[in-house]
């Protein structure tokens, strides 16, 4: 009973000074500056190819019916020379010209020459699947797809963005902000009157992360809510953010207590802000992934909450997500315990 | 009962012990001086007793029981005044004690009523690192007492307050004295050593040199000499008269039938004396 009074008391004061050093304000300022982003400034989708125009010069101009059925008027050009002058003044598009009929069916790939060898066969392969598609004659279908599980509604590019910047407040921020404590603390001496006090190691870790956590919690709600809105899937998230937050606290308090300054640490904290960017790429390019990724916090962070708040039906990850967590906050801990015990409490190592 | 055994401590990487075989015991409601010069081990002895530093050689035992067995739960009963202010300078006067105080398992004295104690009152509401040097020592020394513990450790509480202050934190030490609680004053103000401890012992280059109470190494190190001031010619004169040498004592025996003596003062040696008398070196 006293041991969790003695931690709230901790608490209380670990809270009031991240409020004084204005680490809530940065997070409102991030997260409302992120909101803003997300729901004004970036579009719901992106295109990072080359963008395709096609002109149809077919019998009965079977491929732009198509074209407009699909909801894709907008890349229909009236001509060829409108196209070519087209690509001429913009370098970041392609040409398709739909030739002959159903009987006899043609077309002409117009390109500017940089385009990967690979993205020109599968737009070579796209136009024989339009013309499939049109009823041309003598061209059966050789390939069906199949899918996995439920085809999911497309994720807006602004709200796929979401993952990736709760990850900049858990895992960077908190990495971060727990270090700024450890050294202000050893800078006023402050911790060599805890040092003397009755409350020990774990205490002073589990005061530290809680802060962190808080943080993170605020955080993500300044972002979700007025960017996805109050959805039941925000309960299942928070675990996520807890678990992550926490884990990302430990991590930074076993390596910030071996520093005296963030001048120092940041040279230790680089390497590992490097090492914790490398799923982002793998968020973007998915064929960019190798098993120890997901060992890395930022992974299921990132892909978690992507799954929970814009689900694709993917089943069974969350339990096991949750569980691999716990299980590197646990290992983390413990050497968070040793550590701060060895390098923070004691005088003398 | 605080008992020092044969204490030795070396830092890492030093080419020799800064305590080197220190031993000393420690009466309950006692005041404890501990006095030596900048570093000559004082700070580094305290660190042992409290724990900040690991024991490596010899024994600290606090009632026959050594801090491993008391464990966490011993910062109970023991307060700790740095030499040097350490405090959460984001936060207020207040705030500082009232968070601190919350990590004792046993009731603290109202922080309000603390920082009245030492003057700090109608500061309470200002933020720490906004203090003067002399607030920021009131503010760690009111920290220290504010468990009421049994055992303080009281490191320069005096340096750099002005003499109304110094005297009000003089008074505050006699009283937990006092109230039962042992204290272990760490400091290199002889005046203050004087006036406030039972028992004194004096450590210079990591040993001690002496340790008893401050009046009987006075005597024992002094001489008793007598500072006579007489009238003769209608001028002030004075003479430094020996009492164990028998022709200052013939002397003094002759401006006393005179009748022409005005003062009389004993001249005992101060405690900065007997320490440069024992170490060939100063206090400061």
């Amino acid at each position: 009973m006293t041991a969790t009074r003695g931690f709230y008391s901790l608490l209380k004061q670990d809270l009031v000074v991240a409020q004084r050093n204005g680490f809530f304000l940065v997070v409102l300022c991030l997260a409302v500056i992120f909101a803003i982003l997300v729901r004004f400034v970036i579009p719901a989708e992106v295109k990072v190819t080359a963008r395709e125009y096609v002109v149809d010069l077919t019998e009965g101009q079977v491929i732009s019916d198509l074209l407009v059925r699909k909801g894709l008027a907008d890349i229909l050009l009236p001509s060829e020379e409108e196209l070519l002058s087209l690509m001429q003044e913009d370098r970041n598009t392609l040409g398709i010209v739909f030739q002959g009929s159903r009987e006899k069916p043609g077309a002409v790939i117009h390109y500017q020459g940089y385009e990967p060898k690979k993205a020109l066969a599968a737009l070579s392969a796209a136009v024989s699947s339009l013309w499939n598609e049109a009823g041309a004659l003598g061209r059966p279908s050789f390939s069906t797809p199949v899918l996995l599980r439920p085809e999911s509604s497309k994720l807006p590019f602004n709200l796929s963005m979401i993952p990736l910047l709760m990850v900049t407040e858990v895992v960077f921020l908190g990495f971060l902000f727990v270090a700024v404590m450890v050294f202000q603390e050893k800078a006023e001496g402050s911790i060599r009157a805890y040092r003397v006090s009755p409350r020990g190691t774990w205490t002073y870790i589990l005061s530290k992360s809680v802060t962190n956590v808080i943080l993170a919690l605020c955080y993500g709600l300044l972002i979700f809510l007025p960017t996805i809105g109050p959805t039941s899937n925000l309960i299942a998230v928070l675990p996520l953010i807890i678990l992550a937050s926490f884990l990302m606290t430990v991590a930074g308090l076993s390596i910030s207590v071996f520093f005296d300054s963030l001048s120092d640490f940041i040279y230790a904290a680089l390497p590992i802000f490097v090492l914790f960017c490398l799923p982002v790429a793998s968020y973007f390019f998915p064929a960019f992934k190798m098993p120890v990724f997901e060992l890395i916090p930022s992974y299921p962070l990132m892909f978690g909450i992507r799954e929970i708040l814009f689900p694709t039906g993917k089943a069974g990850f969350y339990a096991p997500m949750l569980l691999r967590l716990a299980a590197e906050s646990a290992v983390v801990l413990l050497v968070a315990g040793w550590a701060v015990n060895r390098n923070l409490l004691k005088e003398v190592q | 009962m605080i008992e020092v055994n044969d204490l030795i401590f070396t830092y890492p990487r030093a080419h020799r012990p800064a305590v080197r075989g220190i031993s000393f015991r420690i009466e309950r409601g006692q005041i404890f001086g501990f006095l030596g010069p900048s570093g000559a081990g004082k700070s580094t002895v305290q660190n042992l007793m409290i724990g900040l530093l690991p024991t490596q050689k010899g024994s600290i035992l606090y009632d026959g029981k050594t801090l491993s067995d008391m464990g966490k739960s011993f910062f109970n009963r023991v307060g700790v005044s740095f030499e040097h202010p350490n405090l959460y300078e984001k936060l207020t006067g207040i705030e500082n004690l009232r968070y601190y105080g919350g990590l004792f398992d046993r009731p603290v004295i109202p922080p309000e009523q603390l920082l009245d104690m030492v003057g700090l009152g109608e500061a309470k509401n200002k933020r720490a690192g906004a203090y003067s040097k002399g607030m920021k020592q009131r503010l760690v020394f009111a920290r220290a007492i504010m468990n009421r513990p049994d055992i303080l450790f009281l490191d320069e509480p005096t340096s750099g307050l002005d003499p109304g202050t110094a005297q009000r934190i003089k008074e505050i030490i006699l009283k937990e004295r006092d109230r039962g609680a042992t204290i272990f004053l760490t400091t290199h103000n002889m005046f203050a050593a004087d006036e406030l401890c039972d028992e004194v012992a004096f450590i210079n280059e990591g040993q001690l040199v002496a340790q008893d109470s401050p009046r009987n190494l006075k005597l024992k190190y002094g001489q008793k000499a007598i500072k006579v001031e007489y009238r003769s010619n209608g001028q002030i004169k004075s003479e430094i008269l020996f009492v164990e040498r028998d022709e200052d004592r013939h002397r003094l025996g002759q401006l006393l039938d005179t009748g022409t003596v005005e003062t009389l003062h004993s001249q005992e040696a101060t405690l900065e004396q007997v320490f440069v008398k024992l170490t060939g070196r100063g206090l400061s």
